[in-house]
């Protein structure tokens, strides 16, 4: 134990010895100032800010466009956080729980101390997860590499089954939505047989319906239409920041709901389907429970600020885990990193800490760098958000749409994908209004062709035997897993139960 | 979450879901009968498309059935306004783009979004259309040297 000790803490000065140059600092800060920039404009969550801003690192050598993408990242994060406090709109789904007692805090002229207990919670959370992603992620890449295809298979159900118990809603309707994005990612050239599968001769689908215009349409110019739909009335109420620093007795309530909250995200965020927005749900809902007086929750209680602001924080970080040892990504945040690794040439999976180990522990080092940068930019300069706040959104998603036709063009140099994106932005706006929650279809999507090959694979292998899923135990345990996940999902206790966790705003 | 005693069935949450889904599994079934489901141990590239398709109909069919009791209801108004002017923006986007590159591109662009909202004037638009054409040309061309066609060739 303690020899793997020692290697994990050489392996990480090593990974601090590649990221902590002084171009990749810098472009490590440059990250986490536009990330934050674009995070805290109202309306635009993680995946719509890191896809406009990924032209940005295209021209960056593949280590500082990682650095500079985990700061992205993170910034979009911790903007997020900023809104939801300042004026009670998130930013984007995992700072929802923030808005009740940060908002809260803020009107009573505590923002100062719902901003600090924010950050300073967000970088203690960093600091441990980025501690657990570099001590699970060696040992579960040893696991990974002795799965075969029905375990990848079994593993990518388990993925998608989980999505859709934790998301919002109707749990038929996000199944059905699963479906779809799996059907989607099917969409271009069939890799085992050549042949195009519904592309009706278009040439611009014969390669697939690219990630970045799927995901920007549902989420950032859908998202632009259902605003402006809701009006886009007068300008915001900006709460006023007094003192920075949260007072002794604030600090002593936010500990335990920091550790707690640290906690719970790091275990949810590697789940398939978890991440930041069940994280801090989650987080919420404890410390709400463990509360002497639970009263004092939606009227700005510090716990209700500290707790899901680490728990995001710490699921941000170690959904990490499952893209870097077996390049599958949790959540559609992570699909889109995926994404951006794979135009940097860089495949993430069992391989790259092997082959690349200057990638794969720069990276996790990188991830501390951000969130230190994060806190030191953030605090500070918070009055510069705030004036960022103040653009008024009738001018504002102009602008959006600029960032997002020329993010997405960028990425292939194809003005098809604008169309791609144009047509799934009003596919998502049409989703918003028959409530169908897009996330189990983005994940479906990425996840598609690797359930197809992997599927494909397993009966190969078995000679056309659907039992191969059964007889090899992961697969199977995986399998089972996901029967169990749905069967409880569906009990009516746990149905209400779920239904209130979501309804907690 | 809306809940109604009795929502005219129009406004059905399942129903609208119910029928999308439907239609699309319809759909991949008929546009993939063509491909080969190949073999039990060698699968085609129609296999998964069709068991998708299945999957699809199936639960589209459940949910329609569903929503003759389920509660949940939708505002069915459709905002044409902004859904007209957003994606047209950003088909014009793509075609003065194509013909004239990225300046142009943009200030059409802005040009036709910008009236989303009413009560912006034509003022708002051209300023905010050429503020924005020299920002991104500033940042994407110049300082990041992106292969970006700014003008006409």
């Amino acid at each position: 134990m303690s020899a793997q000790l020692g290697d994990l803490a050489q392996n990480l000065m090593f990974g601090f010895s590649v990221a902590a140059t002084a171009q990749n600092l810098f472009f490590c800060l440059i990250g986490a100032l536009l990330g934050t920039l674009v995070g805290v404009l109202p309306g635009l969550g993680p995946v719509a800010t890191i896809a406009m801003l990924l032209p940005i690192t295209f021209t960056l050598p593949p280590v500082a466009a990682l650095i500079m993408l985990a700061g992205l990242y993170y910034g979009a994060q911790y903007g997020g956080s900023t809104t939801a406090i300042l004026v009670n709109i998130p930013g984007e789904s995992s700072s929802v729980v923030t808005c009740i007692d940060g908002h809260m805090m803020a009107r009573n002229g505590r923002a100062g101390s719902a901003l600090a207990i924010a950050a300073l919670g967000s970088f203690f959370a960093g600091c441990v997860s980025t501690a657990v992603v570099a001590l699970f992620s060696q040992p579960l890449v040893r696991i990974a590499g002795s799965f075969q295809s029905p375990d990848y298979f079994g593993l990518l159900v388990f993925g998608m089954v989980a999505a859709v118990v934790l998301a919002q809603g109707s749990i038929v309707r996000s199944v059905a939505m699963v479906v779809l994005g799996l059907f989607l990612g099917l969409i271009g050239t069939d890799i085992a047989s050549g042949q195009t599968r519904f592309t009706f001769g278009i040439s611009a689908l014969a390669d697939g319906v690219g990630f970045v215009p799927v995901a920007m349409g549902l989420f950032g110019i859908a998202e632009v239409i259902s605003s402006l739909e809701r009006g886009v009335g007068k300008t915001q109420i900006i709460e006023k920041i007094s003192r920075l620093w949260p007072t002794r007795e604030e600090a002593r309530q936010a500990w335990p709901a920091v550790l707690r909250g640290t906690g719970i995200g790091s275990l949810l965020g590697v789940l398939p389907g978890g991440g930041a927005l069940i994280s801090s749900f989650a987080s919420y809902v404890i410390e709400k429970k463990l509360a002497k007086d639970p009263s004092r929750f939606g009227q700005g209680a510090v716990e209700g600020v500290a707790g899901p602001e680490s728990a995001n924080n710490a699921g941000a970080q170690t959904s990490f885990i499952p893209v870097l040892a077996m390049g599958i990504p949790p959540n559609p945040v992570m699909a889109l990193m995926l994404g951006a690794m794979t135009i940097h040439g860089i495949v993430p999976g069992p391989k790259v800490m092997t082959e690349r180990p200057d990638l794969f522990w720069g990276m996790i080092a990188s991830m501390w760098l951000g969130n230190l940068m994060l806190i030191i930019i953030n605090l500070p300069l918070i009055g510069i958000w705030v004036k960022f706040l103040q653009i008024p959104y009738r001018w504002l998603y102009s602008i959006i749409l600029v960032f997002c036709c020329i993010g997405v063009y960028t990425v292939n140099n194809t003005t098809a994908d604008v169309l791609i994106m144009a047509v799934f932005g009003f596919f998502g706006y049409f989703l918003i209004k028959i409530r169908c929650e897009p996330a189990p279809l983005i994940l479906g999507f990425i996840l598609g062709p690797m359930l197809e090959e992997n599927f494909r694979r397993s009966l190969i292998v078995s000679r056309g035997s659907w039992w191969v899923f059964l007889e090899r135990p992961i697969c199977a345990g995986f399998l089972a897993l996901s029967l169990v996940f749905l069967l409880v999902v569906l009990l009516p206790g746990i149905r209400r139960g779920r239904e209130e966790a979501f309804k907690e705003e | 979450m809306m809940e109604e005693r009795e929502p005219a069935l129009a406004r059905r949450a399942d129903l609208w879901a119910g029928l999308l889904f439907a239609g699309l599994g319809a759909f991949a079934l008929v546009v993939g009968a063509d491909y080969s489901l190949g073999t039990a141990s060698r699968i085609g590239p129609g296999y998964v498309p069709r068991l998708l398709g299945i999957l699809m109909a199936g639960l589209g069919a459940f949910l329609v059935l569903r929503s003759v009791w389920t509660r949940e209801s939708i505002d069915t108004t459709v905002a044409w306004r902004p859904v007209a002017l957003v994606l047209g923006s950003l088909v014009a986007f793509a075609v003065v783009f194509e013909a004239s590159g990225l300046v142009p591109g943009i200030l059409v662009l802005v040009a036709i979004a910008n009236f989303a909202v009413p009560e912006n004037r034509w003022t708002t638009a051209v300023t905010l259309g050429a503020i924005l054409a020299f920002f991104a040309w500033a940042l994407f061309v110049k300082a990041l040297s992106l292969p970006l066609p700014v003008w006409f060739k």
